[in-house]
């Protein structure tokens, strides 16, 4: 049987967060459903954020039932969802690209190299600086939290696939970056390096806390990389930091406390890490913030 | 001594941290000693820099002894300066509890956390 979800979808620009105030009852509307077909109609799509964006490919390429999509808006068709541009194409499809935001890019692990990958964030960095009003500090930090996610993607996810979204608000001056991937989640990847952890919640605890899957008892250096990523986009540029990992998610807002959910019935695939930054910080400097 | 253009060999971004294994095969086919010139690199991770260390720099290494560097940018030296520095900081083996964790089921329990980020 097929069901469809027919939702307007306008979501708010005040948080990343109000992408899951849309997707989770979604989500829960399709679990809850007998249904083994599921069309997203995206007909009625205002404006949908990178997070929600990132959130549907990840449910149709993992999901056990079958999710497809119809109807795409202009916007939609302009970032290439839901087909994606790979990375090895990227440089193509971006030489005369004018918008404040990024075709949604993939890479496959076994279809492309890890010096591809690192060409794709410079390309996506490098389109951020031609077509916005973004200052060199900002996308020095930007392209710093960009690099160590997708070096996530390599070292810890053993995901088989990786999707990059980004979003420039010209009014606003925040830019959204999502980096999602469908592999183990933070609970497997702590699992495979051997180290214990009881489930999603404290594998989420273990990163807020800096503690790597690759620290050894000689060597305790690593952990920086997502620890880094979240003081710079929430206390050095005013923004939110996001986790979600399997049944566990965890949000920063600026210097405000973190918060930890654990939801015992909506779970995402893989993990997803998604940063927003205020672009036009004056003072912010990388520097400050690599032994943090 | 033979020079290896690091830029040229691995790329002018290194944001990945196995990128390190392709100058490794550089430097293990040489067998006179070897410059690592990253006068044409622009970017690195903390994690290409960390491997970079272990590697190339801190002697745990045998090769080590055999490649020196030169040119890297002000970013590169902040870096390897950063992680030079926190190699041996004891850090936390233990997560600390969370202040603030919500324990939900639905959709509905999580609309109290995102009124708490409005």
């Amino acid at each position: 049987m097929l069901m469809r979800i027919d939702d307007q979808i306008d979501i708010a620009s005040n948080s990343l967060m109000e992408s899951l105030r849309i997707f989770f009852p979604q989500l829960e509307r399709i679990l809850d459903s007998n249904d083994d077909t599921v069309t997203f109609s995206l007909n009625h799509v205002i404006f949908a954020r990178p997070l929600y964006l990132a959130l549907l490919l990840l449910l149709r390429d993992n999901f056990p039932k079958k999710i497809r999509f119809s109807g795409y808006s202009s916007y939609l068709n302009t970032i290439c969802f839901p087909e994606t541009i790979s990375i090895d194409l990227l440089e193509n499809k971006i030489a005369n690209w004018r918008k404040t935001y990024l075709p949604v890019i993939s890479a496959r692990r076994n279809a492309c190299n890890q010096k591809q990958t690192s060409d794709a964030v410079s390309a996506a960095i490098n389109l951020l600086r031609k077509n916005t009003s973004i200052k060199n500090n900002v996308l020095h930090g930007l392209q710093y939290m960009l690099q160590e996610t997708v070096d996530n993607f390599w070292e810890h996810s053993d995901a088989e696939k990786l999707y990059i979204l980004c979003q420039h608000y010209h009014i606003s001056g925040f830019t959204d970056i999502v980096v999602a991937d469908n592999g183990i989640t933070l609970a497997g990847s702590y699992a495979k390096a051997g180290m214990s952890v009881a489930d999603d919640l404290e594998a989420i605890e273990c990163m807020a806390s800096a503690i790597s899957s690759k620290n050894r008892p000689e060597n305790e250096s690593r952990g920086y990389g997502l620890s880094t990523s979240r003081q710079m986009s929430t206390v050095g540029l005013g923004g939110e930091f996001l986790c979600l990992s399997g049944n566990a998610y965890f949000f920063k807002k600026g210097d405000r406390k973190p918060v930890f959910v654990y939801n015992k019935n909506l779970r995402t695939a893989g993990t997803v890490i998604a940063l927003r930054c205020d672009s036009h910080s004056e003072s912010f400097n990388l520097y400050n913030f690599l032994e943090s | 001594m033979r020079t290896i253009n690091v830029a040229e060999t691995i790329g002018k971004d290194l944001a990945i941290r196995e990128m390190n294994s392709y100058l490794i095969l550089e430097v293990r086919r040489t067998a006179e000693p070897v410059l690592l010139d990253f006068s044409d690199v622009e970017t690195a991770s903390r994690s290409f820099m960390d491997e970079f260390y272990h590697i190339f720099v801190s002697g745990e290494d045998p090769m080590a002894s055999k490649a020196s560097t030169k040119g890297m940018n002000d970013l590169l030296l902040h870096l390897l300066g950063a992680v030079t520095r926190t190699q041996r900081i004891s850090r936390m083996k233990q997560p600390a509890p969370p202040d603030c964790l919500y324990i939900t089921r639905t959709a509905a329990e999580m609309n109290p956390v995102y009124d708490l980020f409005k």
